[in-house]
């Protein structure tokens, strides 16, 4: 049953010339590709929207900025200073319309393969909700759904044309930022794709990450750190200004908590240290910092999360629902001004006490700002609809109601592990330099 | 016609071939429509069909051995059972073309080859797979062979990928709403392996009842692979997301962040993928044309090859493009093709018993069956005559 060789080769001619068939209309050159880093959403001044694109500018990426500083450029487009990125906005009535619009200002044809964050604004968030963004995002092929999804108290637009230090392009570098401020728990990096799981999850409300860009006057982070470590600015009274002869000054971008959504609309935001809580729980940071203050000398500790086990159920008692949240933490101790030579067991104690409270009080804080919005974020609906079925489905209607009354009892436990290289203090009395 | 036989390792690969594309392509957002939470289960309630047509056409390779499908029921039904049972299979055949065809061409539109048209994307896959055709069964398996290594060397990487954003947790509850969603989801996911009816019409290359281990071991395979997959796709994508995506094991690559040179993976993967398409389309081609031929009693199938893969492109080309539309069309032929993918081979088995019990019967009692099938004497009765 086979051809003889003769007719065999015009055929397998036919179907190699058949391969290169769709060159004819999807070819896509590189050099007439504009790459699309990061997208943003505002509220629109004459029409619904405003939706702000970053575009990579090839040239300067693969070496034009050194090309043009060497070549006496310096501040012209071909310069070092000269921008990686182009952001352009256009006003329109969809996010998919908005990308089409874009074709107006471009000589490329616009990407989306390359999208790393699509930022949105609260406002937007708020009022209009993601649903068409996330609309967009799942129908378009060529985004990723890796992408991270943003909230931002100010404008989008603003966001993606603020240059961040040390990263060529401000969207890898937006998204640089917020994985590593997600693995410390200061907020939960949010791909488009794990929104969209919490979205459509039973009992479960998303979340997403916010960033704001942080004017200088404001630069004074919890921990009475200066906001920018590479900025040699005095802080007085938690604002920063520039010492005679160092760089002024300039705003920063950080990580500022968690926003809050019911179905697709944006409900809250939660502080800093609830965020950590809530990353705790949903199994999200990596090695976040705990922080307390010691209870009898008022100084702080703290101590790094080196592994955790969150769990979370719901008891029927008398005919009610009652959540228990529980979280185990085990830590390494990175500072502690301990008035005792060595660290005791009975100061240790004291030590992991004093944190697991204050773990507490956030968690405890988190989970009450969650029931004022009636969003639970937490999960404890998407528990008993995978133990429960039955009386999930019971309560599903009313649920968020139901969770913004259920009494939850929260249970910390942190266990230090580990002290570190050292085991003593330097303050100790009668020690060299302990005295003071 | 001389007929190439082909390895027990080759017929487990056309197996595999039969599977694999569509069932990555199609079968997990269909099913987790139907079945929503429990589809993962109702997956593997589909396996049963595959081992069922399997086990059937073992049967019919062992009682008319050298004999494809249709003449095999031509032997056990008499010529005019034969031929409509030969219809009845020739119309499943056309469907699974015509489906694969359409799911194939679809798929690459939508996903990579945006501007291109349909129709740009039918021929390619109409001319790749009537060229394979034409090099005929032994060829096609040795070129799926390596296909699926290669799908198999682009899936681990993958799967270790997903491996990361996987959450036992989705799969759970198991038969919250009872057992019928599940019910609903299962004759879905039969289908894919149900299509494993088309190697009825390659029993003679495969050479009977000896190919039994090898062709049920790569079911086996199949089976846990395919609802690995799909548990997997559902651990990661949740099945709300998972009905929503066709290709929903390559949304799931695109939910992880990974370097920008590991992201080709699923362009790999994907075209790795068509290739496998590619073998599974040329093998249909096969199948369909050898039904034909053997309907209308043609010694050489192979004019009826391009004939046949023009009607089924044409076909495709023209049913409603909308996937709500188009997914009815699916479900209920699937239905349908699934239930006749294991009726048509249990009816030919029946068939063949029957006759094997008249002619041992006939033999008994001294009297030659006609070839009509007429029921001349029952055995029993013959032998309660026989002194």
């Amino acid at each position: 049953m086979s051809l003889p060789r003769g007719k065999l080769v015009p055929l397998a001619c036919l179907a190699l010339v058949c391969m290169v068939l769709s060159g004819c209309w999807d070819a896509e050159d590189p050099e007439r590709t504009a790459h699309v880093v990061a997208m943003g959403v505002d509220r629109g001044n004459t029409r619904a929207l405003r939706v702000t694109f970053q575009i990579m500018v090839p040239r300067m990426l693969a070496g034009g900025a050194a090309a043009g500083a060497a070549g006496g450029g310096g501040g012209g487009e071909g310069g070092a200073d000269a921008p990686r990125v182009w952001v352009r906005a256009v006003e329109t009535d969809a996010v998919s319309e908005g990308f089409h619009l874009l074709c107006e200002y471009l000589p490329r044809t616009p990407a989306l393969s390359h999208l790393q964050a699509v930022v949105m604004s609260e406002q937007v968030a708020r009022d209009r909700g993601v649903a068409s963004l996330w609309d967009f995002l799942t129908r378009d092929a060529q985004a990723r759904r890796a992408a991270q999804l943003i909230v931002t108290p100010g404008r989008a637009e603003e966001l993606l044309r603020f240059q961040p230090r040390l990263a060529d392009i401000p969207g890898a570098g937006l998204v640089a930022l917020l994985e590593l401020a997600a693995d410390t728990g200061a907020t939960i990096a949010t791909p488009a794709g794990r929104f969209g799981l919490a979205l459509h999850a039973e009992g479960m409300q998303p979340v997403a990450a916010m960033v704001e860009i942080v004017p200088p006057e404001a630069q004074a982070l919890p921990g009475g750190q200066s906001g920018s470590p590479d900025r040699a600015g005095g802080q007085a009274g938690g604002r920063t200004t520039a010492a005679p002869g160092t760089v002024p000054p300039t705003p920063e971008v950080r990580a500022a908590g968690l926003a809050v959504f019911r179905g697709d609309r944006m409900v809250g935001a939660l502080p800093q240290n609830e965020s950590l809580a809530v990353s705790l729980t949903l199994r999200r940071a990596r090695r976040p910092l705990i922080r307390a203050t010691a209870p009898d000398s008022g100084a702080p500790i703290t101590a790094r999360v080196l592994s955790y086990r969150p769990e979370i159920k719901l008891m029927t008692e008398g005919g009610q629902l009652r959540g228990q949240t529980r979280l185990r933490v085990a830590a390494e101790l990175r500072e502690e001004l301990t008035p005792t030579y060595f660290i005791e067991p009975a100061r240790l104690k004291q030590l992991e006490r004093a944190l697991a409270t204050a773990l507490t009080q956030d968690l405890a804080s988190a989970l009450r700002r969650t029931q004022e919005m009636g969003a639970d974020v937490f999960g404890f609906g998407w528990w008993l609809y995978r133990k429960r079925p039955q009386q999930w489905f019971a309560v599903r209607e009313h649920w968020d109601k139901i969770y913004g009354r259920l009494p939850v009892d929260v249970q910390v436990e942190v266990k230090l592990r580990a002290e570190g290289l050292t085991s003593k203090s330097p303050l100790f009395p009668g020690t060299p330099g302990g005295d003071r | 016609m001389k007929e190439v036989r082909i390895s027990p390792g080759q017929a487990a690969l056309l197996l595999f071939i039969l599977i694999w594309p569509r069932y990555l392509l199609l079968v997990p957002s269909l099913v987790a429509e139907m079945a929503e939470q429990d589809a993962w289960v109702a997956n593997l309630m589909g396996g049963f069909n595959g081992v069922a047509v399997v086990l059937l056409l073992l049967a019919v390779a062992s009682l008319a051995p050298g004999k494809d499908l249709i003449e095999a029921a031509e032997e056990g039904l008499g010529k005019a059972g034969g031929k409509l049972l030969g219809t009845l299979l020739l119309a499943v055949f056309l469907f699974m073309t015509y489906t694969t065809l359409r799911a194939s061409s679809a798929f690459i539109k939508e996903t990579f080859l945006r501007v291109t048209p349909l129709w740009a994307n039918m021929v390619l896959l109409v001319t790749q797979g009537i060229g394979g055709a034409f090099y005929g069964t032994e060829p096609v398996a040795r070129a799926g062979g390596i296909t699926v290594a290669l799908l198999v060397a682009g899936l681990i990487p993958s799967v270790a990928l997903l491996v990361g954003q996987f959450d036992p947790r989705l799969l759970f509850p198991v038969f919250a709403r009872g057992p019928l969603p599940a019910l609903r989801g299962a004759p879905i996911s039969a289908f894919p392996f149900g299509e494993v009816v088309a190697l009825g019409m390659l029993l003679p290359a495969l050479g009977g009842t000896r190919r039994s281990g090898p062709l049920l071991a790569g079911l086996l395979i199949t089976w846990v692979v395919t609802g690995g997959l799909l548990a997997v796709d559902q651990g990661i994508l949740g099945w709300y997301n998972l009905s929503r995506i066709p290709f929903s094991f390559l949304e799931g690559l695109r939910v992880v962040r990974v370097p920008p040179l590991l992201e080709r993976i699923e362009v790999a993967v994907a075209t790795i993928w068509m290739l496998v398409s590619f073998a599974k389309i040329a093998l249909l081609f096969i199948v369909q044309a050898r039904a034909a031929g053997c309907i209308l009693g043609l010694g050489d199938h192979r004019p009826l090859i391009p004939l046949l893969a023009a009607l089924t492109a044409v076909f495709a080309l023209n049913v409603p493009s909308q996937r709500t539309v188009y997914s009815r069309v699916l479900f209920w032929g699937g239905i349908v093709s699934a239930a006749l993918q294991t009726l048509l081979p249990a009816v030919v088995v029946l068939g063949l018993l029957w006759r094997r019990r008249q002619v041992t019967g006939s033999a008994r009692s001294g009297h030659t069956p006609r070839s009509t099938g007429r029921r001349h004497a029952s055995p029993v009765r013959a032998r309660r005559a026989r002194p």
